[in-house]
């Protein structure tokens, strides 16, 4: 029996390789529990789609166990294991009909033809395509496919939905109104959903937990708030939104506050979350919004010089280009507040922030 | 609105005042002119070497002059004759004013030929008459019949009046096994001579067999070439061509080597003891031999249409079949092979429409009940002579495809065709 | 046929029942320079005694039955009586037919059609 507690699907020590040479995916365990949406994020080549296709049961792991359930699942054919999937390209059957394209997966099921009709009826209308029964997949919009292809992965009621990169193909406004539909849907229906994405807006606007990948290992799980306040690494803290990195070596750490000096020679305050030993090199990570430009010293805050570079006007803020400490790529969000557009081009300043706002983590070459 | 549609309606002009649709079709017909420009030397080449050939050759099906332009006085009394009575002493008289100078003029077995194509064994009837011809007195009818006793012969009259009719159905009636006569119209040929009918069945049999062999041979390989990864596939589609860069002469030649009776197939089975060597099986010079021959040819035809449409079906359709519940098999025939129709269209046709017109390899392999059709109108383009029989034989292949191709059209649509 | 069977020594024997046998001619073109020559030529090669010298070197029947009676052995193996290789031996000549262009020209096609007909049954 499954106990609430315990995990739906649950990845345990598992590796693949394809050429016997080099590992794409390196030792992940992972659980994810019934009902979660979880997104697995990370730059191409990083190894997340490998562990969607090991899920889907396409391809095999070459070490460990993949557990749906409480059971291993490493044997069972793809078309035993009743996960619905949403491919990239949605891969509607052109040769059929919406309707037909959603009765496939009942039919195979030998279910009785007017439960068919109904079920299929009542997917299509809850994706408001009902009108279209009767079309093929050429004759619909890329939208629309997608809402066919995401009906014909739940009509069957699978317990668990697998998405790869679906939205891909939408443009962007499209692209964040099947956000919300898809996560609508989550919700209304409480399927498990393992969502596969390299849009890192997306995963924040959809999951409940997301894993970051890179190099075929999870670099950091975590819900969206952690994930984009508290990265735990320098990838992670670059992936996940806007981040300005400076790097420098760490002379003290005392009570979580690490001493750093720069690498041009100030020395600032930073939570230490990811460092090493005292002389071991680290990266500073620090949000553009949690800069603020022409600081008063205080307790608690770290200050460098800056010069300002190069403006922008977005309304809302003013993205704020500066020279700080050897980095000329140094951004800072200015909130659009009265008061606050007496800045120039060539003017030098200073710009300061909380030391808790900003964290050492593990020192990454600059690219 | 009640305005917009009540007022005349002004022709949008363009800068210059010239009318818009007037300057969007000069602007057009240029590109139209380059664009046909560049067809012109292929089209003509088409059609000097192609087309008016076909056309030419197809009008001799059923367009003949030979007889009344050389035998004119007697075309024009055969006309007037009923073919029923007793033909007239004008008709002879006519008959020997013809033969003299068809002698005169060395035309005379041209003539004979074509009626003896109508009524065999009257060839000699007229080189001979027409060599006494100019000797002959009046009552020409009298002593026409003294030179030869066939003259009296109504039928040969009727050959006659058949022949010297310019545009005829007498070939495709001849190609159809029946015969076109004065007074009965279209009759049923002797049964001993009997042939062409059943060798166009034979040749559809022959042709939908090599189909369909294609078919199965070739679309497991398509579907090899269009899933292995690209070194392997490679490889295999260098296999699957290479017998196509091989002379067609030297391949059926080679499956002359490997089937005939004292070949290496029967050698090996009489070796391994499947047959006794005094009962060797013939599987050449008939037709198992036209078809596994034809087959081997053919494969190719049938492979690259099929694969070239298997190349656009991408895996995430089996894949997303098999996350669906089908299992392999399942998700093989109801998603796969559909989508691949269009390539089995294209390769079934291909392969059927060349198998109709093969002649070189059932030629060589065929032996008695392995020719063709090809074979036949060969036979009357070189042998026999016949060309206006092998147009209409040709004739009546030619318009077999084109109903294949509109039915084909009917039941798959050609658009949906694709041959690479 | 006879040099594979006589001078080869290969295990054929000739079957001459109803053989078809066919003439050989001389044509003089019209209008020819030398005519005379000509002429002499055609007398002299068909003569009794050149037709049957010519028995000697292949077996080719000699056109006078005059000539029948002088044919000698092979010219390179005197064992070899040529008479009795003759088409036109006695023997030979029985149940001969001679071919008939004037029928094939009437009927060939005919009788390929026929035969072919056969041939597919």
């Amino acid at each position: 029996m499954v106990q609430a507690n315990d995990p739906f699907v649950s990845f345990k020590g598992v590796q693949k390789s394809y050429d016997g040479e080099t590992l794409v995916v390196k030792n992940l365990n992972l659980d994810i529990a019934s009902g979660e949406f979880l997104t697995m994020l990370g730059p191409s080549g990083s190894g997340k789609t490998t562990c969607l296709m090991m899920l889907a049961g396409f391809e095999t792991a070459t070490h460990g166990d993949i557990e749906l359930g409480g059971r291993p699942i490493n044997n069972i054919p793809p078309h035993k294991r009743g996960i619905g999937m949403v491919f990239q390209n949605y891969a509607l059957f052109p040769h059929m009909t919406v309707g037909e394209n959603l009765a496939f997966p009942l039919k195979v099921r030998n279910m009785p033809t007017a439960e068919v009709e109904d079920k299929v009826r009542a997917v299509l209308d809850m994706v408001q395509m009902l009108a279209f029964i009767d079309r093929k997949p050429a004759q619909l919009s890329g939208g629309q496919q997608q809402r066919i292809a995401l009906a014909r992965a739940l009509v069957f009621n699978p317990e668990l939905v697998l998405m790869d990169e679906p939205l891909g193909a939408l443009d962007k406004q499209l692209r964040e109104h099947m956000q919300y539909e898809i996560k609508h849907i989550h919700e209304n229906l409480g399927v498990t959903v393992v969502y596969v994405t390299h849009d890192q807006s997306e995963a924040l606007t959809m999951s409940n937990r997301i894993a970051v990948f890179d190099d075929g290992i999870i670099q950091q799980l975590a819900d969206p708030v952690t994930l984009y306040e508290k990265p735990e690494n320098a990838f992670v803290a670059q992936f996940i939104g806007e981040n300005n990195q400076l790097h420098g070596t760490v002379q003290s750490v005392s009570k979580n506050i690490a001493t750093v000096k720069l690498d041009a020679g100030d020395v600032v305050k930073a939570l230490a979350v990811n460092v090493g030993a005292v002389g071991s090199r680290t990266t500073l990570s620090v949000r553009p919004e949690r800069c603020v430009v022409t600081a008063k010293k205080s307790a608690g805050t770290s200050s460098l010089d800056a010069r300002i570079e190069e403006l922008i006007y977005l309304g809302d803020h003013i993205r704020c280009r500066m020279s700080v400490a050897g980095d000329d790529q140094f951004i800072v969000k200015v909130p659009n507040t009265s008061g606050q557009l007496g800045l120039e081009i060539g003017a030098l300043s200073q710009i300061g922030w909380k030391n808790d706002d900003c964290r050492a983590l593990d020192f990454k070459e600059p690219i | 609105m009640a305005d917009s549609q009540t007022a005349p309606l002004e022709p949008i002009t363009a800068a210059d005042g010239t009318p818009l649709k007037k300057k969007l079709a000069q602007a057009l017909f240029r590109s139209r002119v380059r664009a046909v420009s560049l067809v012109v030397p292929l089209f003509a080449f088409v059609m000097a070497s192609f087309v008016i050939p076909i056309f030419a050759l197809m009008w001799q099906g059923v367009y003949n002059d030979r007889f009344s332009s050389h035998m004119p006085n007697l075309t024009e009394q055969l006309t007037m004759w009923d073919g029923l009575t007793e033909p007239n002493e004008i008709m002879y008289g006519a008959l020997v004013a013809d033969l003299t100078t068809a002698r005169a003029n060395r035309t005379i077995g041209r003539v004979a030929t074509r009626v003896n194509q109508e009524y065999p064994g009257t060839r000699s009837l007229f080189t001979s008459t027409a060599r006494k011809a100019k000797k002959l007195k009046p009552p020409f009818k009298e002593s026409v019949i003294k030179t030869n006793k066939k003259w009296d012969n109504i039928e040969v009259w009727q050959a006659m009046k058949i022949t010297s009719q310019d545009l005829t159905p007498g070939f495709y009636a001849t190609a159809l096994d029946g015969r076109y006569t004065v007074d009965q119209g279209f009759v049923r040929q002797d049964e001993n001579r009997q042939i062409y009918v059943k060798l166009f069945w034979r040749t559809m049999l022959i042709s939908a067999t090599v189909m369909g062999l294609c078919l199965l041979l070739g679309y497991p390989v398509a579907y090899l070439l269009a899933t292995l990864p690209l070194r392997t596939s490679n490889l295999l589609m260098i296999m699957v061509l290479l017998p196509f860069w091989t002379s067609l002469l030297v391949r059926t030649t080679a499956w002359i080597a490997i089937l005939q009776s004292q070949g290496v197939i029967n050698d090996l089975m009489v070796y391994i003891g499947i047959t006794a060597d005094d009962a060797r099986f013939s599987l050449i010079y008939n037709m198992t031999g036209t078809i596994i021959a034809m087959t081997h040819i053919l494969l190719p035809f049938m492979i690259l249409p099929l694969y070239s449409v298997m190349k656009t079906i991408p895996p995430s359709y089996m894949r997303a079949a098999r996350s669906l519940g089908a299992t392999p098999t399942m998700a093989f025939i109801k998603v796969y092979m559909p989508q691949t129709i269009p390539g089995i269209g294209a390769g079934g046709l291909l392969v059927f429409i060349l198998a109709i017109g093969y002649y070189i390899t059932p030629a060589l392999v065929g032996g008695q009940d392995g020719q063709l059709i090809s074979n036949m109108i060969a036979y009357h383009m070189q042998k026999s002579l016949n060309w206006s029989l092998a147009a209409a034989l040709g004739g009546i292949l030619l318009a077999g495809v084109l109903v294949l191709y509109w039915a084909y059209d009917k039941v798959i649509g050609i658009d949906n065709m694709k041959l690479g | 046929m006879f040099n594979a069977k006589n001078a080869e020594g290969q295990s054929f024997e000739m079957v001459w029942d109803g053989q078809i046998y066919d003439l050989d001619l001389w044509v003089i073109p019209k209008g020819s320079k030398n005519k005379e020559a000509a002429l002499d030529f055609v007398a002299f090669s068909t003569a009794t005694e050149q037709l049957a010298a010519q028995a000697s070197w292949i077996s080719y029947g000699p056109a006078r039955a005059s000539s029948e009676a002088r044919i000698g052995t092979f010219h390179s193996d005197d064992s070899i009586n040529m008479a009795v290789h003759m088409p036109t031996a006695a023997g030979n000549f029985k149940n001969a037919l001679q071919n008939d262009f004037e029928f094939w020209a009437d009927n060939a096609d005919q009788l390929n059609e026929r035969f072919n007909a056969w041939l597919s049954k």
